[in-house]
């Protein structure tokens, strides 16, 4: 054993599980300061390459000749306990990366739709989506400047919502606003469950 | 999902491995549609290194043999350089693979195996640099992300060093099933609450 192995730690590291949430939301919306609110580490931007797999939902029209893009997602890390890591993935900004949006919800708890409630629409394609997959989702009201532009019963109704789905308001840039909306997530995505598993 | 069509792509802003590495990209234009020939001869095949359940089941017969990628690019053609940075290219450090034997989410934990550590001086360049990041378990996103690779190439590496037992691939909420089950749920909720 060398100076690494002989580490007691490493060897009990062995059993750790991974958990992950999605958030996503419109360009601009405060996913990655939410992320970073949380997150024990600066939020770190892997890239993935947009191959032809995204071809029905690129328009490549105007650049025939380019077949590939290249896509950042950011994300961050929480150690929940010794063995347990909770990792929050922020969905690449432009909504067209569906192909990559696939492999961000696969196992995932669930999502938080961050949303500004000046700019509605451009959360609409997220809320499809996860309705679509049939992953639990809540939607978090990011208040800019500590208000809410509108009143939830209004942003419900304009977004059709389910009355099951919480809505929430929330402060991207503050940690415990961040905890309370992840804790309301991983609760509706148990009673999503729970309703699921009683059908 | 197709293979090998990554020749566009444009250079990462950050460092790459190589980079890192302190490998000096001497004139990657030629040497770059040398290993893209190559790559698409080799598109199809992928190596037998995955006994995991969850592989993809593979042809027997003339596939190439598991063992550490060869970084050095073919002898031919490159008599002008002796450089060997555009060898290490992302997607010629997977041999133009895009897809890895293991199932690895983006949020799947690996870490460096006790035969990872014990053989540390044996391994290849990259898979050194992946052994010593992972002594502390990491997502394959981290991996990623650390060693400015993308997505797709940290995933085939990894799935290589799972291969060959150098990091073990550890469970993540959704290993069982689809979807998370209750209990973890409840773990990652108890553990939030304790943030």
């Amino acid at each position: 054993m060398d100076s690494v192995g002989s580490r007691p730690e490493a060897i009990a590291n062995t059993a750790t599980i991974s958990a992950k949430i999605v958030v996503a939301g419109g360009f601009g919306v405060g996913k990655t300061t939410f992320v970073g609110s949380v997150s024990e580490i600066v939020p770190l931007t892997t890239e993935a390459v947009m191959t032809e797999a995204s071809a029905p939902h690129d328009d490549l029209t105007a650049t025939p000749n380019k077949t590939t893009t290249t896509v950042a997602m950011d994300f961050g890390r929480v150690s929940l306990d010794s063995d347990l890591v909770l990792y929050l993935f922020g969905t690449p900004g432009q909504h067209r990366f569906w192909f990559m949006w696939d492999d961000l919800v696969r196992g995932a708890i669930g999502a938080v739709v961050l949303v500004d409630s000046r700019r509605l629409a451009d959360c609409f394609a997220a809320i499809d989506f996860f309705e679509d997959r049939g992953l639990p989702y809540i939607v978090g009201l990011n208040a800019f400047d500590g208000l809410l532009q509108h009143h939830i019963p209004d942003v419900r109704e304009a977004m059709s919502i389910d009355p099951s789905t919480p809505i929430v308001p929330c402060d991207a840039r503050d940690r415990e606003s961040t905890k309370q909306t992840l804790i309301t997530l991983v609760q509706h995505a148990m009673q999503h469950r729970m309703a699921a598993g009683a059908r | 999902m197709t293979t090998g069509s990554d020749d566009e792509r444009r250079r990462p802003p950050q460092p790459t491995l190589a980079e890192a590495l302190g490998i000096r990209d001497q004139g990657p234009t030629d040497r770059r549609r040398l290993w893209g020939r190559r790559r698409r001869e080799e598109a199809d095949q992928v190596e037998p290194m995955a006994m995991d359940h969850t592989a993809p089941p593979v042809p027997p017969g003339d596939l190439p043999v598991t063992g550490p990628i060869d970084i050095y690019p073919p002898a031919h053609g490159l008599e002008e350089t002796t450089s060997i940075a555009s060898a290490v290219r992302p997607y010629a450090w997977t041999r133009g693979r895009t897809k890895s034997g293991f199932d690895l989410a983006i949020e799947t934990l690996v870490s460096t195996s006790p035969m990872g550590r014990s053989q540390f001086g044996l391994l290849q360049m990259e898979h050194r640099s992946v052994a010593e990041l992972c002594a502390e378990p990491r997502s394959v996103a981290e991996v990623a992300a650390l060693l400015s690779l993308p997505l797709g190439v940290a995933r085939v590496l990894l799935g290589d060093m799972a291969g060959l037992g150098v990091v073990i691939v550890h469970q993540t909420a959704s290993s069982a099933g689809s979807a998370p089950d209750l209990a973890l749920m409840e773990r990652v909720l108890s553990g939030l609450r304790r943030l």
